[in-house]
């Protein structure tokens, strides 16, 4: 699993629905983790105060999670398979009961069916099953019921030899009991008799031996029973699906010592319920829930009641040990112990987890702001359009966005150059940029639709409206450009899915509509076209297909099952296009690092999106070569039933080292004013930053240069600040008004740009990833020296691995490691974090004396280069960590170092341009070989990988190490600068010459450093030494 | 429902003649007159059909006051009426259809009737049948096959003590018994408070009902050796001849029994061959290894029957996808206050 794409969330107001339909707790209480309708696993902590809070949410499944448990064998994340199953002792495998026949064998580590436990007589489909497991009895069992009530029972022990031989395991017993529904079945082990059977309708307990029928208990009218425990011998536990649930004594009535006395008829030993304790719920029924129990007898555990709501919310209750009626022989209640929704999470922070463009909205009509309904991101032009709920549409510049959304300064806030678009009256539903995957299309066209079922064409740079159709069919659901190869009409043919389903097919340059396709009664999955015919051919939920003639606009064809299924196919070579919505993110997320986002389509389309993403991939490739790849870009991710929309930033840690390598090279070499107002202004605000920055480019000539003066075509624009972020929006249009004229050169021009975007971009990561908050000292000089802003509010990150599947952190994750500084703003991962800096700082201290000097240098010289030390060391860690650790399997030592050394190899095979990165930041006589401390480097972080330490916690820890490494040096000369500060601050010239004969001394003869010192006394009012300097200085004094 | 639209152009002669059964119901048969409250859910879903999913009202934008409160009034009508509406006319549906399903279980006490069915083939008599079907397991098989070599005819039958389930019908059965019980759990005194509820109530019912009708409009591919080591080879008396391989499965509203004729091939001829894949019904000429010896496909024949309350079933499972979607449609158009408005 090959993971290089970092994410950063950015929730919007309202949490996702999180309908849950499978709950478990793991072993050591620690970890809620549930499943929802819509494909998600949320993880929740519990404290062991019994508190919740949520942590992490992973994207993956495309259909509802059935079933949840945890396998230890895996990583630490929860397995998750098809409805139920149990672990079989020792051998590692999983039982397995679902929609099919019986019970399947399944191999725990390869999921490979292996066997099946077969039913000789009226096989069906088995609805529960538990393993019986007694000292008495010694033999393992298998009691499973199936959907028709018939129960049954399979040896283990005895058939493990059948089974590896693959020979047929029938079963031993089967009896048919009068049993429908039947949810759960459970064996006391505590009396090692009685066996708990729990359907919709009634509960009911049976003898183990004979299998008869001790009592039954109905449930009440319009409750149906979901499940139940054994809480001690004769204690049961049964829960409804209401989420009430239920204890009961049973009582032997067959002895009439009991204190209910048996009616006297009863001679056959039999057993009474007695209902001791019960548990509600606040809510009036509504929602179905999903229980369970979890029966620790152990201290430091408690006996724990849950369930999970199809809102989202999980409740926990407390069971005392001795569950006790209250004095008078009633049922007692027993309370919630404690309760939590994933939106408690949102609520909690309101302040901080506001939607993206929150912050432009809400400066203008100040009170209310406006809910993101629709957003895309176009990267070729840096652009985030936003559409909203109130029908304006927003476009800003993604990275800017991002900026003002996630670090402190709140001047980036105000400085954020933004369009407004008016033209829908109601809500935005969906956004298309057509430009961006295919140049037949006109790069200034920007399409929306809308609630009101119009599609407005807008130029993107004017802010103009260009057309605007008026398809009266329901709210625009998909907007979808037309496949590369469609001879028919050279340009600009875009399909229009609406919430009829109904499928129009827009002409932009004509601006006509074409065809409006209005039969469909299911919605649509598929569009294809047959350019041979000029037809439309559409595939429609059921499995329906509808065949269309284009000119004509008539329905040709009407075909379903097998016959559909052909014409599908049939067509699959030629070309088509796929229903969804969010399909130029994923193709955009793909062509970074070609990972597909299927998570988001699912959203929109359940199951049915996997299939499309996947065979969807062949058309990506045509397009893919068209375009640079991006390191940076925002996933906009829609949720299935309430607008909880957010975005996610990725960031692609190797293209953005790539492109800091290379802007690197070309910063040295460039502009050597640059870096002198960088050291300046370190600490100054990111406007004026941006401002030397593009007065940098205009010396360097990378960019088309900007003058000051306002393009008055541009009418619509809002800015706040003309003077900064004008002429930045201007000149994103210049460059595209330059690659109108020559689109072929844009790739070039693309390559170019990048440097500013590209170091902010690295700091914006940079800032993410930093520990703010644990300590102060290391804060102040993170922004002093580094330039990294800090970070309004911690951030919830995530990771995309190349599975297409996504974890994100939800705003409550910060709460997990609880009791430090709790109102201070810490984005520390998890205390765990602090402590492997320190193993990592005692790691690499060792070996690193050599290396110490040169880092200090970089560290020293420029702040900025020091980003892009800190940034390539995360690089490496990420890059070692995900190396697929095959090798370290060996035990024996001397084996284990030739692994380790091969490993290495693999990272050097890998990472071909990480060594040369170094050498050509820092010049030939800084360069270390690659095996300066990096073999135990690669141990520990090969180490901490095997001990399932999250890639985002060793990145902490590695960064906070080296940020510490250097502030340590860097503290030293602050304190040597206080105490020269008359010097620094009168005729620093002199001394600096004087010094920098004898640093060149006192170092190796290092190229950049000296240049830098040359520059330096060229420039006699740079006021910040270079610390190296100052560390010789502070020797010299000393 | 929406008239069927053929191909003019090729006159269905490219593909092969479109099954009815999925998109025109078929008049019922007079023995399984179906009870007068699936006939008139029928007809009011033929009358009504597409005409009832009003987009105006989303169309025109939402100003006023007034208009906002009328909506507001009859989305909480939706709710609160038709859901229920709807609901009770797919359990409807639904239970008749379960019902040809003739679960043993479901009360009536006695065995499941049996029914014979006689398989034909349009072409050649080299394969002909009688079979038994209770409920979902094929209980008696009479087979006669007439071999192409030596017009011999070879005649076997299923053993006594032996049944065939029928896997496909089973879990066809399950899924709508799934989907009723979905249905059962939210009854008229049920209140659905929001619009996404409905919604995932009619996901998961859709869910059931399309993998039910898939169970029987998609039969299992299986290869050759799968085949050859099923079960079935070993049920018959006489028993099978060893190049002979049988294959029982439903497709739509049809039983079919496919036959293999195989013969042995030379271990020296067959260094290269491509083994065949999996696949419903296998061509002459296929070759696979099975128990270390190669074979390869002499004859195929392939006979079939219709079952008719299959046929009514799939019918039931296609009208109340309809109705699914349709009160899907229904809540979307309210979209914009489900949202928000919680009742």
């Amino acid at each position: 699993m090959k993971v290089s794409v970092q994410a950063v969330a950015v929730w919007g107001k309202v949490a996702p629905s999180h309908s849950i339909t499978a709950i478990m707790i793991t072993d050591d209480q620690q970890t809620i983790i549930t499943g929802s309708q819509e494909g998600q696993i949320c993880f929740w902590d519990l404290s062991s105060e019994l508190k919740i809070s949520s942590k992490e949410i992973l994207f993956g499944h495309t259909a509802s999670v059935t079933c949840l448990a945890k396998a230890r064998e895996f990583e630490k994340q929860p397995y998750v398979y098809y409805h139920c199953s149990f672990r079989m002792t020792g051998e590692g495998w999983l039982l397995c009961c679902g929609e099919y026949q019986d019970v399947l064998i399944i191999d725990a580590k390869s999921l490979d069916v292996l066997h099946t436990l077969s039913s000789s007589q009226s096989s069906d489909w088995v609805n529960c099953m538990c393993i019986v497991h007694s000292a008495r009895i010694q033999e393992d069992s298998l009691v499973a019921v199936s959907v028709t009530g018939t129960l049954k029972v399979w040896d283990l022990s005895s058939s493990l030899h059948s089974i590896q031989e693959r020979q047929s395991v029938c079963e031993k017993e089967s009896k048919s009991l009068d049993c429908i529904n039947c949810q759960a079945v459970r064996f006391c082990t505590y009396t090692e008799r009685l066996l708990l059977l729990v359907s919709s309708t009634c509960w009911q307990v049976y003898d183990y031996c004979d299998f008869s029928l001790l009592c039954t208990e109905f449930c009440r009218s319009g409750q149906c029973f979901a499940g139940g425990e054994v809480l001690a011998a004769y204690r049961l536990i049964i829960w409804t699906e209401d989420g009430h649930s239920y204890i009961y004594q049973l009582l032997n009535s067959g002895l009439s010592k009991s204190i209910y006395p048996a009616d006297g008829k009863v001679l056959k030993e039999t057993v009474y319920p007695h209902l001791l304790c019960f548990t509600d719920v606040n809510e009036k029924k509504s929602f179905s829930f999903v229980m369970g129990f979890m029966n620790e007898r152990k201290e430091p555990f408690y006996k724990v009641l849950f369930s999970g709501e199809a809102s989202g919310r999980i409740t926990l209750w407390h069971v005392p040990d001795v569950p006790m009626s209250t004095s008078d022989g009633s049922p007692k209640e027993i309370p919630i112990t404690a309760t939590w929704s994933l939106q408690d999470n949102f609520g909690k922070q309101h302040s901080k987890s506001e939607g993206i463009i929150d912050h432009l909205c809400a400066s203008k009509d100040g009170i209310e702001s406006a809910v993101v309904s629709s957003s895309v991101y176009i990267p070729s032009l840096d652009k985030l359009v936003c559409g909203c709920e109130n029908g304006k549409i927003f476009v800003t510049l993604g990275l800017n966005t991002a900026r003002a959304r996630l670090l402190e300064n709140t001047s980036l806030k105000d400085n954020v150059p933004y369009k407004v678009l008016n033209g829908h009256s109601s809500r935005v539903t969906c956004l298309l940029y057509p430009y961006d995957k295919s140049v037949r299309f006109d790069p200034s066209w920007l399409l929306s639709g809308g609630q009101d079922s119009v599609v407005i064409c807008w130029d993107i740079f004017t802010g103009g409206i260009l057309h605007q159709f008026s398809l009266q069919a329901g709210p625009v659901t998909e907007l979808l450009r037309s496949p590369e190869n469609y001879k028919l009409k050279d340009h600009g043919i875009v399909c229009c899915v609406c919430s009829d389903h109904s499928v129009a097919i827009l002409h932009l340059q004509k601006r006509v509509c074409l065809l409006h396709a209005r039969k469909h009664q299911f919605p649509v999955k598929k569009i294809k076209f047959d350019p041979v015919e000029n037809l439309l051919i559409v595939g429609c939920e059921d499995d329906s297909v509808y065949i269309w003639e284009i000119e004509t606009g008539t329905l040709e064809r009407h075909e379903t099952g097998e016959t559909a299924k052909a014409i599908l196919s049939a067509i699959e070579d030629s070309e088509y296009l796929v229903a969804d919505a969010l399909l130029p993110l994923s193709q955009e997320s793909k062509r970074n690092k070609n990972t597909g986002y299927k998570h988001s389509s699912f959203y929109k389309y359940g199951m049915v999106s996997y299939d499309l993403t996947h065979t969807e991939k062949s058309s990506d490739k045509l397009t893919d070569t068209s375009c640079t790849q991006q390191p940076f870009t925002i996933l906009p991710v829609t949720t299935k039933w309430n607008s909880a929309n957010f975005h996610v930033f990725l960031f692609d840690l190797e293209r953005l080292k790539e492109l800091l390598l290379s802007s690197q090279l070309n910063g040295l070499k460039s502009s050597n004013s640059f870096h002198n107002y960088d050291t300046l202004e370190r600490a100054k605000s990111a406007t004026e930053k941006r401002a030397l920055t593009l007065k940098r480019n205009k010396t360097a000539g990378s960019i088309c240069p900007v003058d000051g003066q306002v393009d008055p075509a541009c009418s619509v624009q809002v800015c706040r600040d003309s003077n900064t972020a004008r002429p930045l929006e201007e000149s994103g249009m210049k460059r595209q008004k330059k690659m109108k004229s020559s689109r072929k050169i844009r790739t070039q021009s693309s390559g170019d740009i990048d440097v500013n975007i590209v170091t902010d971009t690295a700091k914006l990561l940079l800032s993410c990833l930093l520990p703010w908050g644990v300590d102060r000292e290391i804060d102040n000089l993170c922004v002093r020296h580094l330039d990294v802003l800090r970070l309004q509010h911690p951030v919830s990150f995530g990771l995309v691995s190349n599975g297409n599947h996504l974890s994100l952190m939800l705003p409550g994750w910060k709460h997990t490691d609880g009791g430090m500084l709790e109102h201070a703003m810490i984005n520390l991962f998890s205390k765990r974090v602090l402590d492997l800096s320190n193993k990592y700082l005692a790691a690499t201290e060792g070996q690193t004396g050599k290396k110490d000097g040169p880092e200090n240098n970089v560290y020293g010289t420029k702040g900025l280069e020091t980003v892009f030390f800190l940034f390539s060391r995360i690089a490496l860690i990420n890059r070692i960590i995900n190396i697929p650790s095959t090798v370290t399997d060996d035990t024996e030592s001397s084996q284990k170092s030739e692994s380790i050394y091969d490993k290495w190899r693999t990272v050097e095979a890998i990472t071909p341009s990480f060594p040369s990165f170094y050498g050509e930041l820092t010049s030939k006589s800084r360069y270390h070989s690659p095996d300066f401390g990096s073999v135990s480097l690669l141990k520990l972080v090969g180490c901490w990988s095997d001990q399932s330490v999250k890639i985002i916690e060793a990145m902490q820890a590695v960064l906070l190490a080296e940020v510490q490494r250097t502030m340590n040096t860097l503290r030293k000369t602050a304190i040597c600068r206080e105490s020269f500060a008359i010097v620094e601050n009168g005729n620093v010239s002199a001394l600096k010459h004087d010094k920098s004969s004898n640093s060149a001394n006192f170092q190796d003869v290092e190229d950049t450093p000296d240049r830098c010192v040359l520059e330096e006394s060229e420039s006699p009012d740079d006021m910040k030494s270079h610390p190296w300097i100052s560390k010789v200085c502070s020797c010299k004094v000393c | 429902m929406p008239p069927c639209h053929r191909c003019l152009r090729c006159g269905g002669a490219l593909m092969p003649a479109p099954a009815p059964v999925l998109c025109c119901p078929q008049p019922y048969s007079s023995s399984q007159s179906p009870s007068s409250g699936i006939v008139a859910a029928l007809t009011e879903l033929a009358s009504t059909g597409a005409g009832r999913r009003c987009s105006g009202v989303v169309a025109a934008p939402c100003t006023g006051r007034g208009r906002v409160r009328a909506q507001e009034e009859e989305f909480k009508w939706l709710l609160q009426e038709e859901v229920h509406v709807v609901l009770k006319q797919l359990q409807d549906i639904l239970k008749e259809a379960s019902q040809r399903f003739a679960l043993p279980a479901s009360g009536l006490g006695g065995a499941v009737k049996q029914e014979n069915f006689v398989l034909s083939t349009s072409g050649t008599d080299q394969v002909k049948g009688v079979l038994t079907l209770q409920g979902d397991a094929l209980c008696q098989a009479d087979i006669s096959l007439k071999m192409p070599r030596n017009n011999q005819l070879l005649h076997f039958a299923f053993r006594e003590d032996k049944q065939w389930k029928l896997q496909q019908i089973q879990d066809a059965r399950n899924h709508v018994n799934q989907a009723i019980y979905l249905l059962m759990n939210r009854d008229v005194n049920y209140q659905f408070k929001t619009g996404s509820e409905v919604l995932k109530l009619m996901d998961a019912v859709m869910l059931q009902l399309s993998r039910a009708r898939n169970r029987l409009t998609t039969p299992a591919t299986l290869t050759l050796p799968e085949i050859a080591s099923s079960g079935l080879t070993k049920m018959f008396t006489p028993a099978l001849p060893p190049d002979v391989l049988v294959n029982f499965y439903i497709n739509l509203n049809k039983l079919c029994l496919t036959v293999y004729q195989l013969h042995v091939l030379q271990p020296s001829t067959t260094k290269n061959v491509k083994l065949a894949g999996g696949s419903i019904l296998h061509n002459p000429g296929a070759i696979f290894e099975f128990g270390n010896q190669r074979y390869e496909v002499s004859h195929v024949h392939k006979v079939e029957c219709v079952v008719p309350w299959l046929n009514d079933a799939l019918v039931f499972f296609t009208v109340s996808l309809q109705l699914c979607q349709q009160l899907k449609d229904k809540i979307s158009v309210f979209s914009s206050y489900w949202n928000y408005r919680p009742y």
